[in-house]
Formats: structure tokens, C-alpha cells, sequence
């Protein structure tokens, strides 16, 4: 997984701050009720215990401690109840406790006498046993000389099971629904950053060779429509820039060929007034260097020319249907002699026929040029190898020589204008440099590619892909046959 | 032989008609479409060199106008423009041959030598030509009664060259008739095969059937001239 992509980090926030809220909620929610829960118990001891005060200490000289007993007992029957009810005085005497609850859930002899007699208002917490907690509401009442303590006890263990049981419902529905939001977030995250995916995509498909295509551009009004117009607006001024360079060189080719024609025949019409002996040798010489010169500058000019209306897409690409195996065959036969004055062997597999929309008489300069390369650079005795065949709905046309190859430091750069691979050696060879970067513009102009793969000292290998001709074309042929 | 030259480049023109006048042909020139048209419709010509980016009346409209008033003067075409669709065009409009700019003079020169003897050329189906045999039905070749076995390429090229004999044919003209436009790049591909055919053809006593000619091309039989 990459960390650093938008998508991904998108998803971790999400999930980093979805866990963050809902825990935040889950503890806000625990807290709240338990405060909540507290203070209504609170609430209700306090109320009971001003009704004790009220209705039964005002009187409590009037009761004897059996009247008293009966009185609170048929008043609040603490027992049934599971309530602690005791009236004391602050000198330390008990006048009444109320008698052990009916669940047994603590033992009110137990319950310590208050310590604090000066607060008018109390309330504490005491724990009897570890499962015995209770939450104790006083109120000191002075009454004839004496401070009268009533205090009324509710355990909390209620309080506590309904806070449990909320804590165990949190920690299986937090969860859930943690996976939930990430999961249906990642899915909305992927949906928004859908669009910059078709923009991605369509872009990584725009090469020199269609420019003039654009990215889609979605009418959302927000910072994507706003990205693909501003991207489209760039290749707008590649577009322009790439047209106007490839303008150039086919008008500064179109414009050198006259002077050029001129030079020639100016002189050639030296040379010829020098056979006549008219001339010292050593100018003839040169004359005759020059005139080769201006031979090359043509066939230089020739090739940039072809180059730059192929790549500003002038040149008209026929787009018929024909089977490229045949034209490799018929290609090769014509080339034969060649491969065989340097004892070379070409070999030709292609096992049906592989319908290509095309220029043939471009796609045949293609073959020509790679065939003329590969013998240059085969040794004597070597093998040539063409295979034809269709991959992925594509044809391929492969070229592969066991000659001297290509180190690897020049491998990316024989596709350039003007690139030797090696400069010594193919100076004595026709041409410029141009063979291959002519062979990449036509398989381009033909919306294909042209790769190589080499080794040296064990051979190259160069591989150009073309769209196949209408499918129904080639199912019929093979149908047919 | 009179020649028409219908050139703007000023220069291109001067320097081309000064090398056809010193091969002996009576030259006249013309910068643009409007004055080629009246000069090829004034006088009689044996060949109009004519450019097709012309001021005016430009080469394609030019041609026209003089194949529709029925002159059967041989016309070569010179132009920039160089693809297929192009050559096609104009042979359509009635050119008899193309030269693509920058040329070289020779090679226009035997083009234009080629035109002018445009006789017709050997229509025969066996042509002999001393010991020499070949049998453009059969595909067969002989000399002096010795079975030769070519291959396709090596008969074409062969057949050319002998229904042109005495013609110097430049490799450029070669390759245009034996092989296509497409192996314009590989001179070197004519060279080999004429080594062949020589072997095949040639022993040490024979006469010599397949001449160089320095900077021209190359000829059959005969005596050429260039």
C-alpha cells in the first residue's frame, strides 16, 4: 500500500478521526448517564430524607423507639425497598436503623456512624464490602439541644450494572460502526477521486502523437473542472508549441532543398567541365568531396522533412487493410541478396495472416529500414529473425539479430535524430541517423510504438506494435481459410 | 533538342539551363506559369522541365493546360513535395516522369535523356543481344546457350536494364522500377545486385554486358552516352 498516495492518506485520516469521534461520543454518552443516574438517586434520598425530617423528627419526642420503628416502617418500608433509613443523634446514640433489605445486598449494622456533624447537608459514599457500595444522603436537624442526624442509603450496584451493560454495548457497537463509516467512506473517497482518475488516466495516454486530444472535463463546478480545464488549457499551448516547432522543421527542410538543388548542379557542372582536364587534380578532389557532402545534406534534409510531416501529423497515412505478414515476406525477398552477400540467414515466422490498418507503402519503410539496420549490424554468418503475431489485440512485428547490439547507456537515445550508436563506424554508412527516428514517426503516426531491446555482443531486438484492422476483416480471412 | 524550363528559383533555373547547354540542348526559360504556358504553346518543344510550385498558374494547372491542347511533349515534373499520393497525381495528370527536389543533375540529365530517346522501347519477347538471350514469357535466360538461374529480383532487375539497353539508368531509376520508393535509401542494395548478376553472367571471356557509369548509373549493352 503507498502511504503517500491522496487516497490512501484520505482513508487514514477518515479512520483516525471516525475512531476519535465516536470513542469521544462513547465516553460523553458513559459519562452523562452516570452523572445523570447519580444525581436522580441523589435527588430522590434527598427527598425522602426532608420528608423524614419533616413528618418524623419534628415529632420524635412524642415517639417511643417501637412507634418510631412502626411509623418509618409503614411509611417507607426501607427494607422492602432495599433503602437504609437511620435517625441518630450526635452524641452517638442510634434511635433508629432500619433492618436488613429484603435482597441481602448489605448489611445495614455495618454502615458507619457519620463523622461530621457540623455540615447541615451530607452525603458520602461507603463501601461495606467489595460488592456492598452505598450512597448515604444526611441531614442534621438541631432539635432541643440535641443534633439529630437523619441519613437515608440506596446501593449503587444498580447504578453500576446499568454502566456495565452500557460499556459492553459500546464496545460491540463502536466498533461496528467504525468499520462501517471507514468502509463506506473509502467507497465515497474513491467515488470523489474518480474523476481525477479518468484525468489521470486520459493524460497518461496524451503523447506527441495525439495532442489534440483532451481530458474529459466534468461540470462540477469545483476545483477538478478547474483542474482538467487548466490541464487542457496547457496542452492547448503544448499542442501549439509542438506544432509550431514541427512547422519549422518541415519549412526549413522544404526551404533547404532549392539551395541545395542549386549547389549540386553548380557543382556538378564543375565536375564536368573538369573531366575535360580543365582542372588540377588536387580541386577535383575536393569538389568531388564537397558534391558528396551536399549528397548526404540531402538525404539529411529528405529525412528530417518525412520526420517533421509525419510528426505534425500532414502526412497522409493510408488506413487499408493489409496482411503485414505478406508485406514482411514480400519485403524481405526483395532485400535478399543483401543479407546474403554477408552469408546472413533470414528467417521468417509468421504463422497466419495479421490484418493491419495502414499505410503499406509507409509500413514497408518501416520494415526496409530495420532490415537494412539489422544487416549492418549482424556479422557475417549471423541470423535474422521476423515474427509476426498478434498479442492483446495488437499486431507485432519483431525483429531480432544475433549481431553486435547496443550497450545499454545508448539504448534510450537511438530512437533520437541524428543518434549514432556508434560514431566511427556508421559514418562510412548512408543516411544521418535518421532510419529509426523515421521508423518510430511512422509506427506513431500510425497510433503504435516501436521498442528495442539489446544486448551486446548478443544481439537487438526491436518490437513495433500496430492497431489491428477490423476485427471482422481478420475473423472472416480465418474463417475462410 | 530544344528544351523548356519552367523555374522560379532564379538561380535553380540559370544553373540548370547552363548545365543542359553544355550538354548540348537549345534552353529556354520561364519564371512562372503565365510565360511557360505561352512559350509551350508558342513554340515546339522536345521536353518541358517544369516545377510545380510556381507563382501564378502553378505546375499541376500548367500541365494540364498543356495536355489539353493535345502536346504530346514529353513532360518531367520537379517538385519538393514527395509522397506517394503526389507522384500518383501527377502521373495521372499526364507527367512522364518526377524528379523530387534537391536532385542531382546527373540524375536529371539521364531522366531527361531517357524522355528524349523515348523510342519505343524493346517490345519484343526474346531479347537477344549477342550470346545473350532472355525470354521475357519463360523468365529464361541464356548465354551462349548456358542456362543462367535467377531469382525473381535478379530477373527483374536484369529485364530492365536489357529492354533499356544502351540506356544509362541511374540506381535511382533502379530502384523506382525494380524495387519501390521505399528502398530509396539503400543505393547500395542496386550495387549488390548488379554484382550478382555480373557473376552470374560474366566469365572471364565474355564481353562485359552491364557497364558502370561513373556518377550516372548504369548501362546494358550497347554504346551509351551520357
Amino acid at each position: 500500500m503507498n502511504v503517500r498516495s491522496i487516497h490512501v492518506r484520505l482513508i487514514l485520516w477518515y479512520t483516525v478521526l471516525v475512531i476519535f469521534t465516536s470513542v469521544g461520543f462513547g465516553a460523553y454518552t458513559y459519562q452523562s448517564l452516570r452523572q445523570r443516574l447519580y444525581d436522580e438517586m441523589k435527588e430522590t434520598l434527598t427527598r425522602r430524607v426532608e420528608h423524614v425530617r419533616d413528618d418524623v423528627l419534628t415529632h420524635i419526642t412524642t415517639y417511643t423507639p417501637d412507634a418510631l420503628k412502626r411509623e418509618i416502617q409503614d411509611v417507607y418500608s426501607p427494607e422492602e425497598n432495599d433503602r437504609f433509613i437511620r435517625i441518630s443523634n450526635s452524641d452517638g446514640s442510634t434511635l433508629y436503623v432500619s433492618g436488613s433489605p429484603r435482597d441481602k445486598n448489605f448489611d445495614p449494622s455495618r454502615i458507619p456512624l457519620p463523622k461530621d456533624y457540623t455540615a447541615k447537608v451530607s452525603e458520602r459514599m461507603e463501601q461495606l464490602r467489595s460488592s456492598e457500595k452505598l450512597l448515604l444522603v444526611g441531614f442534621i436537624t438541631p432539635l432541643a439541644g440535641n443534633n439529630y442526624v437523619v441519613e437515608m442509603g440506596a446501593p449503587i450496584d444498580q447504578i453500576d450494572s446499568a454502566l456495565r451493560k452500557l460499556i459492553i454495548t459500546l464496545l460491540i457497537g463502536l466498533p461496528v460502526i467504525i468499520i462501517i463509516a471507514v468502509a463506506g467512506g473509502s467507497l465515497l473517497i474513491r467515488r470523489a477521486l474518480h474523476p481525477v482518475e479518468t484525468i489521470r488516466a486520459t493524460a497518461e495516454q496524451i503523447t506527441f502523437s495525439n495532442l489534440r486530444q483532451r481530458l474529459p472535463v466534468a461540470a462540477t463546478g469545483d476545483a477538478l473542472e478547474h483542474l482538467a480545464k487548466t490541464l487542457n488549457q496547457m496542452l492547448e499551448r503544448l499542442d501549439l508549441a509542438y506544432q509550431q516547432a514541427s512547422r519549422f522543421s518541415a519549412d526549413a527542410s522544404h526551404e533547404l532543398r532549392t539551395p541545395l538543388t542549386i549547389m549540386r548542379s553548380e557543382l556538378e557542372s564543375i565536375e564536368s567541365t573538369m573531366h575535360a582536364g580543365q582542372l588540377p587534380l588536387a580541386i577535383r578532389e575536393r569538389i568531388g568531396s564537397v558534391l558528396e557532402e551536399a549528397e548526404r545534406l540531402s538525404g539529411i534534409v529528405e529525412g528530417l522533412f518525412a520526420i517533421a510531416r509525419l510528426d505534425a501529423g500532414e502526412a497522409k497515412i493510408g488506413h487499408e487493410a493489409f496482411d503485414l505478414a505478406a508485406l514482411v515476406r514480400s519485403t524481405v525477398e526483395q532485400m535478399q541478396l543483401l543479407a546474403e552477400e554477408k552469408r546472413i540467414s533470414i528467417l521468417i515466422d509468421a504463422p497466419g495472416p495479421v490484418f493491419v490498418a495502414g499505410d503499406a507503402a509507409r509500413l514497408k519503410q518501416v520494415i526496409v529500414n530495420l532490415l537494412d539496420n539489422a544487416i549492418k549490424y549482424t556479422l557475417a554468418g549471423g541470423i535474422i529473425t521476423f515474427s509476426v503475431f498478434l498479442e492483446q489485440a495488437k499486431a507485432i512485428l519483431r525483429i531480432k539479430d544475433n549481431g553486435i547490439g547496443i550497450p545499454s547507456e545508448e539504448l534510450p537515445h537511438i530512437f533520437e535524430r541524428f543518434y549514432r550508436a556508434d560514431k566511427v563506424r556508421s559514418r562510412t554508412t548512408q543516411g544521418a541517423g535518421l532510419g529509426l527516428s523515421i521508423v518510430r514517426a511512422i509506427c506513431q503516426a500510425h497510433g503504435g510504438t516501436a521498442q528495442v531491446q539489446s544486448t551486446e555482443g548478443t544481439g537487438t531486438i526491436v518490437t513495433i506494435e500496430l492497431p489491428l484492422a477490423d476485427r471482422n476483416l481478420q475473423e472472416n480471412f480465418n474463417a475462410a481459410a | 533538342m530544344r528544351i523548356l524550363l519552367v523555374e522560379d528559383e532564379e538561380k535553380l533555373a540559370q544553373a540548370t539551363a547552363r548545365n543542359l547547354k553544355a550538354e548540348g540542348f537549345a534552353v529556354d526559360t520561364a519564371a512562372n506559369g503565365t510565360d511557360g504556358m505561352e512559350l509551350a504553346a508558342g513554340c515546339v518543344y522536345d521536353l518541358i522541365i517544369l516545377d510545380i510550385l510556381l507563382p501564378g498558374l502553378d505546375g499541376t494547372r500548367l500541365l494540364q493546360r498543356i495536355r489539353a491542347r493535345n502536346l504530346e511533349v514529353p513532360v518531367l515534373m520537379l517538385t519538393a513535395k514527395d509522397s506517394v499520393q503526389d507522384k500518383v497525381k501527377h502521373f495521372e495528370a499526364g507527367a512522364d516522369d518526377y524528379l523530387t527536389k534537391p536532385f542531382s543533375f546527373a540524375e536529371l540529365l539521364v531522366r531527361v535523356k531517357a524522355l528524349l530517346r523515348r523510342r519505343p522501347a524493346q517490345q519484343a519477347d526474346v531479347i537477344h543481344f549477342g550470346d545473350f538471350e532472355l525470354d521475357r514469357l519463360t523468365h529464361k535466360v541464356k548465354r551462349a546457350d548456358r542456362r543462367i538461374e535467377l531469382s525473381a529480383k535478379e530477373y527483374a532487375l536484369l529485364e530492365y536494364l536489357a529492354l533499356n539497353a544502351g540506356r544509362v539508368l541511374s540506381r535511382a531509376m533502379i530502384i523506382e522500377h525494380v524495387w519501390d520508393r521505399s528502398f530509396e535509401n539503400l543505393t547500395n542494395i542496386v550495387d549488390v545486385y548488379i554484382r550478382q548478376l555480373r557473376t552470374k553472367l560474366h566469365d572471364d571471356q565474355t564481353q562485359k554486358l552491364i557497364r558502370t557509369v561513373r556518377g550516372a548509373g548504369y548501362v546494358f549493352g550497347g554504346e551509351a552516352t551520357i
